[in-house]
C-alpha cells in the first residue's frame, strides 16, 4: 500500500515493501552541480512529436514511483538470472525456465519503466536523457557520483560495521567506475559530427 | 542519382563462392577453430562409415606443410555419373548439401553436416586431393579452392580394397594461423576411438612429432576410466548402462571418484557438447530419481531425507553418448542440445538400467550413496564455515579456528591443489629480490609448506618458519630449520629478531592486513628486508570480476589487493626503498576449485564467470577455455620489497 504522504525514501526503509531506497536527486543531496541543467521539458525528449501533452513528471509522486519501480524491476531481472543458473546447476530446470523466462519479460517491463522516466532525466543525478550526447553526459555524471561519493561512503561504512570483505568490494567499484566514467568521456568526445 | 533496387541488384552467388566469401558461417571461425573444424568434418564423414558398419579404421596425418591427410577403408565415396554426367564424387565435393546423408537410408544418426559437407572442406582449401578406391579400382581428382582443376580420373592400379583419402591444404588466405590445433585434434580423435566400438584411429603428426594409434572395445566405460585414471575411484569399474528409448540410443558410463568436482562429457552423434543440454538434463534427472529410490529403499536414509541432485553429483565423472537422427542443436558450434524428446529418452533409459545396476552392485552401490551423503555433509560443514567467516568483526579480525580448520584439511594434498604453490618462477622471483647477508636469519610468515623459505636455500643462514596450522607446521619441518606454530597478527618473536621476512599469498585473506605487516616490521632488525609476495588483479578493470571468482573459492577472501595497495601496506608500517617485480603464472581453475571450502554452486558459477567474462576483462586478462571446457587462467602475481629503516 502506497503510503499517504509525499513519497519519502529517506524513511527507516519502513515506508512500504513497494519502496526501493534511492539516493535523492542531486538538488536535495548533492552540491548543485557547476551548471544546473536545464531541466528536460518535454518538448526535449525524443519523439516528442507522438505523445500527447502530459504535466510536468519530475518531482512528482509519480516520478518517485517510476524511479521505484524501474530499479525493483531492473534487480528483478538481474535476481532472476541469477536464481535460474542456480535452479539449473541444482539440476531443477523447469525452475531454470521459468526464471529466465521472467527475467526476460521483466527486462520489458523495466525498459518501459525508462521509456517514461526519461522525460524527468536520469534517475540519480537528474541530469537530461534522450539522444546519445545527453546519455552520456548523464552516464558520465553517475559514474563520477559513485565513484567520488556513493562507493567510497558505502566503503566506509562497510569497514566501520566491520564487514571487511565488502568494505573492499566497494573499493573495488570505486575503481571499477573510475575506469567507466573514463571510458564514456572518451566515447562522448567520438560524437562530434553527425552519426552515420 | 538514385540508385535502382530491383533484379539486377540481386546477386545470385554461384557454387562454393558464399563458402569463401562468408567462411565463418560455415566452418564457425577463420581462426584455429575453424581448421579444426576442417579435419573434423572429413574425419566425421569416415567416423559416419565405420558407424555403418563399413568402415574398420581411420588414418589421419598431419604433415609438415600443414597440409592433413585422412584416409579410411569404408566403402569410398561413389564414382558413378548422375544424370548430368559429372561423377557423384565430384558433386559431393563441389556443391554444397549434397552427400549420402540427406535422405534417409545410407546413414542413421550422422555426426557429419558439422559445416555443411565436404564441400566447405574443398571450398576452404588452396588444394584437395581426392583419392577413391572402390569395386576393384582406384579413381584419383583434384580441386584448387573448390574448382574441379583435375577431373576424377580412373586410375590404372586395380587395387585390393576400398577406402576415401582426401588430402587437403587448409587456405592461409582464409585461415591466416592456418597451423591445425593439434592437441585439440588428438583428444578429439583419441575420444572418437573411445565413442565407436572397434574403430582403429591412427594418428601421426609431423609437425609435433606425435605418433598414436587408439582402438578400444570398451567405450564410453573406457573412457571413464581414462578420464579417472589419476583419480581415486570410490568403487572399481564404471557403470555401464545402455539401452533405448524413442528411437534415441544411449550409452553411458559412470564412476564416482573422491574429488569434489563433477566431470561429466556429453556427446550427440559423436559431436561433443560441452554446455549440455536437453540429453545431460534427462542424465541428471535419472540420477536423482534412481539413487534416491534405490537409498530409501535399501533404508540408508533417514524418514523423508533424500539427498539432492548436486550432492549425487559431487565426484561424478560421466561419459554420455547419445546417438538420434537429425538431433537439433543450439548455434552453429553444436555446444548444446536442444532436441526436446532427449530428456525424457535419457531419463527413462539411465533410471531403468541405473536402477537394476545399483540392485546388482550393492557394495558399490552403499559406496556411492556414502559419498552422496559425505558431500551432503560437507557442503552443510563448508557453508557453516563461510558463515562463520561472514560474521568476523573488525575488533578481533579472524578467529583461528575457521584457517587451522580450513588449512588443516587442505594439507593432504597442499602441493596438488593448485600449481602456484610451488611453480618455480614466483618461487625464484622470492629469491631474486633477496638482498640480505649469507648469513641472515629468515622468518618465513604463513609458511605452508615451507616452499617460499626454502627458495632462500644457499642465500641465508637460518630459516624459521611460522604457521598457524598444526598440519603444516609438521609438513614444513620437512624444509625449514625450525618452525613455530603461531599468530601472524601476533607473531610469537621479540623486535628486531630477523633479517629478513618473507610472506606470500596471506595478506588477502585477512580482514585487516595492517596488522601483520606492522608486526613483520616490529620483528625485523633495523635495515631488514620484507619480501612479500601477492596474486593481484591486472587493472582496475578485471579486479571485480576476479574479486568474484576469489570470493567464491575462497570464502576467507577478505580484501582485493591491487599492486598500489600491497605497496601501501608496506608504505604505512614504514617500509621504505619498494621494489615490485611482476611474474605471469598459469593456473589450472579445475584444479584449484576442487576443493573442500568451494561449494557445488560456486564451482558452476565461476566457471561460468569465465565462460561469460566481459569484453573488456577478456581484453586485460588473459585465460583460455579448451574445447572440453578445462579453464587455464593467466595470474598476476607481484613480488614486492622493502626495507626496515636503519
Amino acid at each position: 500500500m502506497p503510503p499517504d504522504g509525499p513519497a519519502e525514501f529517506d524513511a527507516d526503509g519502513a515506508s512500504g515493501p513497494l519502496y526501493v531506497r534511492l539516493p535523492r536527486l542531486p538538488c536535495e543531496t548533492m552540491n548543485a552541480p557547476p551548471t544546473t541543467p536545464k531541466p528536460p521539458t518535454s518538448a526535449d525528449a525524443p519523439h516528442a512529436g507522438q505523445r500527447a501533452p502530459s504535466p510536468e513528471l519530475r518531482d512528482t509522486r509519480t516520478h518517485e514511483n517510476l524511479r521505484a519501480a524501474f530499479a525493483m524491476d531492473a534487480q528483478a531481472v538481474r535476481m532472476w538470472e541469477y536464481f535460474g543458473r542456480v535452479a539449473e546447476i541444482e539440476g531443477f530446470p523447469e525452475v531454470a525456465r521459468t526464471f529466465r523466462e521472467l527475467a526476460e519479460s521483466q527486462a520489458v517491463d523495466a525498459h518501459g519503466h525508462l521509456d517514461f522516466l526519461m522525460r524527468a532525466g536520469e534517475p540519480i543525478v537528474g541530469l537530461p536523457l534522450g539522444e546519445s550526447a545527453e546519455n552520456l553526459r548523464a552516464a558520465v555524471a553517475v559514474h563520477t557520483h559513485a565513484s567520488a561519493d556513493l562507493y567510497p561512503d558505502m566503503a566506509r561504512t562497510a569497514r566501520a560495521e566491520g564487514f571487511m570483505d565488502i568494505a573492499s568490494w566497494f573499493d573495488t567499484m570505486v575503481r571499477a567506475r573510475q575506469h567507466h566514467a573514463a571510458r564514456l568521456g572518451a566515447a562522448a568526445t567520438t560524437l562530434k559530427g553527425s552519426p552515420s | 542519382m538514385t540508385v535502382r533496387y530491383d533484379a539486377s541488384s540481386i546477386t545470385v552467388l554461384q557454387g562454393l563462392e558464399p563458402v569463401r566469401r562468408r567462411p565463418a558461417m560455415y566452418v564457425g571461425s577463420t581462426g584455429p577453430a575453424g581448421v579444426f573444424n576442417l579435419v573434423v568434418e572429413v574425419v566425421q564423414n569416415a567416423v559416419d562409415e565405420a558407424l555403418a558398419g563399413h568402415c574398420t579404421a581411420i588414418d589421419v596425418t598431419v604433415h609438415a606443410d600443414g597440409s592433413v591427410e585422412v584416409q579410411d577403408d569404408g566403402r569410398g565415396i561413389p564414382v558413378d555419373a548422375l544424370p548430368d554426367g559429372r561423377s557423384a564424387a565430384e558433386v559431393v565435393l563441389t556443391t554444397l548439401h549434397a552427400g549420402g546423408k540427406f535422405g534417409s537410408g545410407a546413414y542413421h544418426a550422422a555426426g557429419g553436416l558439422h559445416g555443411v559437407g565436404v564441400s566447405c572442406v574443398n571450398a576452404l582449401s588452396t588444394w584437395l586431393d581426392l583419392t577413391v578406391q572402390r569395386d576393384g579400382g582406384a579413381w584419383r581428382a583434384r580441386f584448387e579452392r573448390g574448382d574441379v582443376t583435375e577431373p576424377l580420373v580412373r586410375l590404372l592400379a586395380h587395387p585390393e580394397g576400398h577406402g576415401t583419402r582426401i588430402h587437403f591444404q587448409p587456405d592461409a588466405t582464409i585461415f591466416p594461423d592456418a597451423a591445425v590445433p593439434n592437441a585439440r585434434l588428438a583428444a578429439w580423435l583419441h575420444a572418437q576411438a573411445f565413442l565407436t566400438d572397434g574403430l582403429t584411429i591412427r594418428y601421426v603428426d609431423h609437425v609435433t612429432g606425435a605418433s598414436e594409434a587408439w582402438a578400444y572395445t570398451s567405450g564410453v566405460s573406457g573412457f571413464v576410466t581414462w578420464l579417472n585414471r589419476e583419480r581415486e575411484a570410490v568403487h572399481p569399474a564404471p557403470a555401464h548402462l545402455r539401452g533405448e528409448a524413442a528411437g534415441i540410443r544411449v550409452d553411458v558410463a559412470l564412476q564416482w571418484t573422491q574429488a569434489y568436482a563433477e566431470d561429466v562429457q556429453a556427446w550427440v552423434n559423436g559431436v561433443h557438447t560441452p554446455q549440455g543440454g536437453t540429453h545431460v538434463e534427462g542424465l541428471r534427472a535419472a540420477l536423482t530419481r534412481a539413487i534416491n529410490a534405490y537409498a530409501a529403499s535399501a533404508r540408508l536414509l533417514d524418514q523423508q531425507e533424500s539427498i539432492a541432485g548436486y550432492d549425487l553429483r559431487e565426484g561424478l565423472t560421466a561419459v554420455l553418448s547419445v546417438r538420434l537422427a537429425e538431433p537439433e542443436f543450439e548455434g552453429q558450434t553444436k555446444a548444446l542440445l536442444t532436441t526436446p524428446g532427449a530428456t525424457a529418452a535419457v531419463e527413462r533409459v539411465v533410471a531403468e538400467a541405473l536402477s537394476a545396476w545399483l540392485a546388482a552392485h550393492p557394495t558399490e552401490s552403499v559406496a556411492i550413496v556414502g559419498r552422496a551423503l559425505e558431500a551432503s555433509r560437507a557442503r552443510a560443514a563448508a557453508r557453516r564455515a563461510s558463515e562463520r567467516a561472514r560474521y568476523q568483526r573488525v575488533d578481533f579480525g579472524f578467529s583461528r579456528d575457521v584457517y587451522r580448520e580450513q588449512f588443516g584439511i587442505r594439507s593432504s594434498n597442499w602441493h596438488a591443489s593448485a600449481r602456484w604453490i610451488t611453480d618455480e618462477a614466483i618461487l625464484k622471483e622470492h629469491a631474486n629480490h633477496c638482498e640480505v647477508a649469507p648469513d641472515a636469519k629468515v622468518l618465513d610468515v604463513c609458511c605452508g609448506s615451507g616452499v617460499v623459505g626454502n627458495s632462500f636455500r644457499g642465500k641465508v643462514g637460518h630459516i624459521t618458519g611460522l604457521d598457524l596450522t598444526p598440519e603444516m607446521v609438521k609438513l614444513s619441518r620437512t624444509r625449514l630449520d625450525e618452525v613455530v606454530q603461531g599468530d601472524v597478527y601476533d607473531i610469537p618473536f621479540p623486535e628486531a629478531s630477523f633479517d629478513l621476512v618473507c610472506n606470500r599469498e596471506v595478506l588477502h585473506l585477512l580482514p585487516s592486513p595492517e596488522r601483520p605487516v606492522s608486526e613483520v616490521f616490529r620483528v625485523l632488525k633495523p635495515g631488514g628486508q620484507f619480501i612479500v609476495g601477492q596474486w593481484v588483479p591486472f587493472s582496475e578493470v578485471d579486479a571485480a570480476w576476479m574479486f568474484r571468482i576469489v570470493k567464491k573459492k575462497q570464502p576467507l577472501f577478505f580484501n582485493n589487493l591491487m599492486e598500489a595497495d600491497v605497496v601501501g601496506l608496506l608504505e604505512g608500517a614504514g617500509f621504505e626503498r619498494i621494489r615490485v617485480t611482476e611474474v605471469l603464472q598459469w593456473e589450472d581453475i579445475d584444479t584449484w576449485i576442487d576443493t573442500w571450502e568451494t561449494s557445488v554452486i560456486h564451482r558452476h558459477q565461476i566457471r561460468d564467470l569465465y565462460h561469460n567474462a566481459p569484453a573488456e576483462v577478456r581484453a586485460v586478462h588473459p585465460f583460455e577455455i579448451s574445447p572440453e571446457g578445462k579453464i587455464t587462467d593467466c595470474w598476476r602475481w607481484v613480488v614486492v620489497s622493502g626495507w626496515k629503516p636503519v
